[in-house]
């Protein structure tokens, strides 16, 4: 089933009003894959998929339906149907009548004909009322809605004005089925039930679905293929497995199910070291000493003996979630989630083992600010527009070109903006077991990364200061500057 | 608690009750009374003799002509209207609107005498410059219906109609136009209704000639104290509009009443 590519999207960009929704997307869809865009809210994932449908143009980048460049073509034209998030059912039709509305416009096919110049011409039909019926009785009959067609659409339960949106979409056989968000207003059996319904169609059909969710356990279940979006930047693109076995970095760790991350460093290849103690693991390939984000799933870590453990720590919570519990461990500074059948008593001292493959390496995503700018004076650089003060030993003057470089500690946030070089809004929390790891975008449009031991919400105004002696500067050659 | 409570609200329809007795039912009441009675106060069909007479039949045509005419019009012009104020993209704050709605701020009499001014030498008065005004005066009352249902009709179905295959055309025909329905009627009903029987503008406006319109009569009689003819033309006046709404009701299938009230 899965052969050659058939969807592709090449450095798409899309802005609305001046504000970067999309940042150079480029991936393939490969024939009857079931594709899902996974992130948070605001990530882009929507706006990818309306641009596939067509109801967006990229502001840059193509894109390409079985090698024809779709970009400009209008939604009408194009091969492919979408499930919209709230159905979008026409409330002054029927269920037959909502299904045949694409089949009614459709031309299709009818022969060729030679003119009178002998050019040999192309005739078109409209299908006739029989070929509708018939066609609408069988996409009813898949989605398990037989004898529904003279219902009113606003009488159906969500799950079936669900299905009937389905149909809508599958009768007119597109290749590519696109779905946003389509299980989000129903509840949660009925999202179970929708979701392996969806799943066996897609199988019964062959045909490509492109999906979009924010929920990771909905793309896991369901995809074939993951794709991790943030910010408009495709995080990581793999199977549910390696999606969650294998996390590209510390944000997808942290948005695909619960997680330890831990910072740390490649001792060598096999061997990292983090909370002052080295381990074995299966990665290999990074710089020795490297700095690396490691996640450690919470079912991966096993309690043991305090002695026989190569962590030890005192139990300070016990939640009973079920089917398991979830207690947090207190390991010096570092607070481990840990998920088990077998729940142990807050207070309580014990060993944490973990083993090779429960340790995943992903890269750090950054570990400072690196500004690439020019000395607006000789005492200060400018970081889009906005004057920092720098110190230095005077071998910088006002025009230089500069990497400027601010560890994460050495951002500090002040609660008011008007205490900060500059004002922004909290963007991005991840706990780091210890510490948060923050994203603020600052009023310059420029992101701020820190590490800071409050916790901040996202969306809180704050202030950012960075001590002048803080920065690092370094020259620029004047050739280095256009890569 | 609840009960007392439930108790005093009554007494907030009061007001209301006493408008309603006084400046509907008894006005009604009165003209089937006088519908039906001589100048001495003795009861009588002959008033209703007059519907007879073709003359009146003729008038009452004029003003259906003129309302319907007028409704058109303002439909035909303000639909456009309304699709490109309630696209955002092109009304982002609204100022459109506003400019629409101002004119409503000014009294209409003050309205139809600018026109008269402004037009009258250029038009002279009659059938034509009557139909301007009517336009000018009742264009927001047909807009409004129009611009709230198509700026609150939920996007995803044009993008729906577009994804199932439908160019803009298309789009319109069966999906745009459909949905704005109630709008329409709403706005009809708003714009016809009142130009059925209206008066003052043919009154400044019009010649006797050819802008003679059916509330006219009705007003004519009345001034003259004419009473029981006045009546018998109002009664039949009334049962036209009457027909006209429960025949739009019907039409939406009930919609209308919802959608007027939301537009007032």
């Amino acid at each position: 089933m899965i052969s050659n590519k058939f969807i592709e999207l090449k450095n798409v960009c899309k802005s609305f009003d001046g504000k970067e929704v999309v940042k150079n997307i480029s991936m393939i869809i490969r024939e009857g894959a079931f594709v899902t865009l996974l992130g948070p809210s605001g990530c882009g994932k929507t706006t990818t998929l309306r641009m596939i449908a067509g109801f967006e143009e990229p502001t840059s980048g193509k894109i390409f339906l079985e090698d024809t460049d779709v970009t400009t073509i209008p939604p009408y034209k194009r091969p492919v149907n979408t499930v919209f998030q709230r159905y979008a059912l026409f409330p002054h039709l029927s269920v037959h009548g909502n299904i045949a509305f694409g089949l009614k416009l459709k031309k299709i096919p009818d022969g060729v004909v030679t003119d009178r110049k002998g050019n040999t011409v192309q005739r078109f039909r409209k299908f006739t009322k029989q070929e509708i019926n018939e066609k609408v009785e069988r996409v009813l009959r898949l989605v398990g809605l037989e004898g529904y067609g003279d219902r009113h659409v606003n009488s159906l339960s969500g799950g079936q004005q669900q299905r009937v949106a389905i149909a809508r979409a599958l009768v007119l056989e597109p290749k590519v089925l696109l779905l946003d968000e389509p299980l989000g207003a129903l509840d949660l059996k009925m999202r179970k039930e929708m979701q392996m319904e969806l799943m066996s169609m897609h199988e019964k059909l062959g045909i490509t679905f492109v999906y979009v969710t924010h929920d990771q356990e909905e793309a896991l279940t369901m995809s074939d293929v993951v794709v991790v979006m943030k910010d408009g930047v495709i995080q990581q693109v793999g199977t549910p497995k390696q999606i969650y076995d294998e996390p590209a970095n510390a944000f997808v760790a942290d948005f695909i199910g619960e997680s330890n991350i831990v910072s740390g460093t490649m001792v060598k290849d096999y061997q990292v070291r983090f909370l002052d103690k080295t381990f074995r693991c299966l990665d290999k390939g990074f710089n020795k000493n490297e700095e690396v984000d490691i996640v450690i799933r919470p079912e991966d870590v096993e309690m043991v003996k305090p002695e026989d453990g190569m962590l030890s720590g005192t139990v300070t919570s016990v939640v009973f979630k079920g089917t398991y519990y979830e207690m947090i461990v207190q390991t010096g500074e570092y607070e481990f989630t840990v998920q088990s059948t077998i729940g142990r008593e807050v207070g309580e001292n014990i060993g944490l083992s973990i083993r090779p493959d429960g340790i995943h390496i992903t890269k750090k995503m950054l570990v400072a600010n690196e500004f690439f700018t020019v000395m607006d004076s000789d005492t200060s650089i400018d970081i889009n527009g906005v004057s920092f003060d720098v110190a230095h030993d005077g071998t910088f003057k006002q025009g230089d070109k500069v990497k400027a470089t601010v560890d994460f500690d050495d951002v500090v946030l002040t609660d008011y903006e008007d205490e900060g070089t500059v004002g922004g809004n909290i963007v991005q929390t991840v706990y780091k077991g210890s510490y948060f790891q923050v994203q603020v975008s600052a009023d310059n449009n420029q992101d701020f990364w820190l590490d800071s031991e409050d916790e901040w919400d996202i969306g809180d105004r704050v202030g950012i200061k960075i001590a002048p002696e803080k920065f690092v500067l370094e020259h620029l050659a004047e050739d280095e500057d256009d890569e | 608690m609840t009960s007392k409570l439930r108790f005093s609200r009554k007494y907030f329809a009061i007001p209301y009750s006493v408008l309603a007795i006084l400046f509907v039912v008894v006005p009604l009441f009165m003209l089937i009374v006088y519908a039906f009675m001589d100048g001495d106060g003795s009861f009588t069909f002959d008033n209703f003799s007059r519907l007879g007479n073709g003359e009146v039949w003729a008038v009452l045509g004029r003003s259906f002509l003129m309302a319907f005419l007028t409704t058109l019009i303002c439909l035909v012009v303000a639909y456009p209207t309304a699709m490109i104020l309630a696209d955002s993209r092109l009304n982002r704050w609204a100022v459109l609107v506003m400019l629409f709605i101002m004119p409503m701020w000014i009294n209409s009499l003050l309205r139809i005498y600018a026109v008269k001014l402004v037009f009258e030498d250029m038009l002279g008065k009659g059938f034509g410059l009557v139909l301007l005004g009517m336009v000018y005066d009742f264009f927001p009352f047909m807009l409004m219906p129009l611009y709230t249902i198509l700026s609150s009709t939920d996007h995803s179905y044009y993008e729906a109609a577009q994804d199932l295959g439908a160019n803009p055309y298309k789009k319109f025909v069966h999906v745009i136009l459909p949905l704005s329905l109630p709008g329409v009627i709403s706005g009809v009903l708003m714009v016809f209704m009142p130009t059925v029987s209206t008066f003052a503008i043919s009154e400044i406006l019009g010649d006797s000639e050819n802008s003679w319109m059916f509330g006219n009569l009705i007003n004519y009689n009345l001034e003259r104290g004419y009473y029981n003819v006045g009546s018998v033309y109002s009664l039949v006046m009334l049962i036209l509009i009457f027909a006209t709404t429960i025949v739009a009701d019907r039409l939406t299938g009930g919609k209308t009443a919802k959608q007027g009230g939301k537009v007032l």
